[in-house]
């Protein structure tokens, strides 16, 4: 934990964790024990193991150990500025609903089921049938598409699916199903909970995405980062493999100004160590991009808030003076709002690369969109 | 669900122990913690009957009468009653350390608005 200087210091839980022993070190410093602010006794097993686990050595031996240490192939694939991320349902709307130029959409784990998980009476339930949508990819909206797995979702859905990945073939499946690309499976990984769980969990999405790249979809990994033991882990692992050139981070998480601003200063922090990394940011509010600077031409963001905005009838509006995002609700169809909120989203993300990286050129179809919007285009020209 | 700094209390599962390399079948290894993922559902809930003094968000708690069956009580009244085999349920759960907490929710619209005492693993 912090204390009123922002420095880290003791808390009442540091000293019971194994952590702070020194004990897994190099792997986890004992250090990574400040920042505990919840018990590692956790006897149920709740969301993940801790160091008191009876069963921990089978946990760290199920992901080769602490390091991370999995060879990951290169993958170079071109990625737009902007591109959304829909759902099993907005998969199926009419060819229409999604603008002309958008090449590449996202769809999350979730919708790739349509049995395995339920949310039901409150809280989200493992089901024993899992079943595929094996056919997902052929709906009218995205079908012809470039696809992107985004392996995230409810913590109860990836962990069962982890569990069970060799029972239902589970890449396999995925892999059958045609996506293009893929980033690791998004294990949690919450601030002030026991380190080495953490890191458990982070070598197991870095071993999804090894797993994922075997069954043969391309795949790249998911990176976190809590704090500085984080950021140099990663960056060793960087270092050791320099065939990865694109990364993907999950921000959807992060609401407060005080998380972003964490956000900005490590993927900073990792495209300047890294001067041929681009990231695949999840859910990053687009309000807060500009401060990426020169930075954007290697940022690539994905979010599903044009997808939650049409169904619920709202329509994204871009103010042309002051550039901020709203919306207000409309009684446009679906289909007209999902091709609205894309575009707009994508407008956006795109003056702003323009913006701070002079030499960009603007896709041909967003530039006719930015044209037929007079007020955008004036502030754009000046 | 990433990295962040806070869990939610509807996605809280319990994690099951590796199954040995090569055993692609079975449930592990039948440890407590699996035991627990195995029986012990994450949530379920039950229809009261409406009563003015029972509004959302109330706490609710079970106790177990003489005959092993679980009833539900909000503000010390009785309020619902599980059935046997529920009750079957939240008694191995509790043994194995497992606590239901419980909360009055509201669902549907107009007319068709029930009462619930909802527990959560």
């Amino acid at each position: 934990m912090l204390d009123f200087n922002d420095n880290p210091t003791l808390s009442l839980f540091s000293q019971v964790c194994k952590v702070a022993t020194g004990e897994f070190e190099p792997y986890l410093p004992k250090d990574k024990a400040l920042s505990i602010v919840h018990s590692c006794h956790n006897p149920l097993r709740k969301n993940m193991p801790t160091c008191q686990d009876k069963d921990i050595d089978l946990f760290i031996k199920e992901v080769g150990g602490l390091d991370l240490d999995f060879n990951i192939p290169g993958i170079n694939i071109p990625l737009p500025a902007y591109f959304p991320i829909l759902d099993k349902g907005t998969s199926k709307y009419p060819f229409f609903s999604i603008p002309n130029g958008i090449d590449l959409v996202g769809l999350s784990l979730l919708d790739t089921l349509s049995k395995g998980v339920v949310f039901r009476n409150g809280s989200w339930h493992e089901q024993e049938k899992i079943e595929f949508l094996m056919n997902l990819l052929l709906g009218d909206a995205i079908r012809g598409k470039k696809v992107m797995l985004f392996m995230h979702g409810p913590d109860t859905l990836i962990e069962w699916l982890w569990y069970k990945r060799n029972d239902i073939n589970l890449f396999k499946h995925l892999y059958a199903m045609g996506f293009t690309l893929a980033s690791g499976m998004n294990f949690s990984v919450i601030s002030g909970e026991c380190p080495l769980g953490q890191c458990i969990n982070q070598n197991k999405s870095l071993m999804s995405t090894y797993l994922a790249n075997n069954a043969g979809i391309p795949s790249i990994p998911h990176i976190y980062t809590l704090d500085i033991f984080d950021i140099e882990k990663w960056s060793k692992y960087l270092i050791k493999n320099p065939q990865i050139q694109i990364a993907s981070m999950n921000c959807q998480l992060q609401d407060s100004k005080k998380d972003q601003d964490v956000i900005i200063k490590n993927i900073k922090e990792f495209l300047n160590l890294f001067p041929y990394l681009h990231f695949v940011l999840v859910g990053f509010p687009l309000n807060r991009i500009s401060e990426f600077g020169c930075l954007l031409d290697r940022i690539h963001f994905a979010d599903k808030k044009p997808t939650k905005y049409a169904i619920n009838y709202k329509e994204i509006i871009i103010n042309p003076e002051s550039l901020k995002i709203s919306y207000r609700y409309s009684s446009k169809s679906k289909e007209e709002l999902l091709y609205h909120n894309i575009n707009q989203h994508r407008i956006y993300t795109e003056i702003m690369r323009k913006k701070f990286v002079k030499t960009y050129q603007i896709p041909r179809e967003t530039m006719q969109l930015i044209i037929k919007t007079p007020l955008i285009y004036n502030l754009f020209e000046s | 669900m990433g990295s962040g700094t806070n869990r939610k209390k509807s996605d809280a599962p319990i994690i099951r122990t590796p199954k040995a390399s090569g055993n692609t079948g079975g449930g592990g290894y039948n440890k407590s913690p699996d035991e627990i993922a195995n029986v012990c559902i994450s949530s379920f809930q039950i229809e009261i009957i409406k009563h003015p003094t029972l509004k959302e968000s109330m706490p609710a708690i079970m106790v177990k009468n003489k005959n092993d069956i679980f009833e539900v009580f909000v503000s010390n009244k009785k309020v619902g009653i599980l059935s046997k085999n529920r009750s079957e349920m939240v008694d191995r759960c509790q043994e194995m350390g497992v606590k239901y907490s419980g909360i009055l929710v509201e669902s549907g619209k107009g007319d068709n608005k029930k009462l619930y005492a909802r527990f959560q693993r």
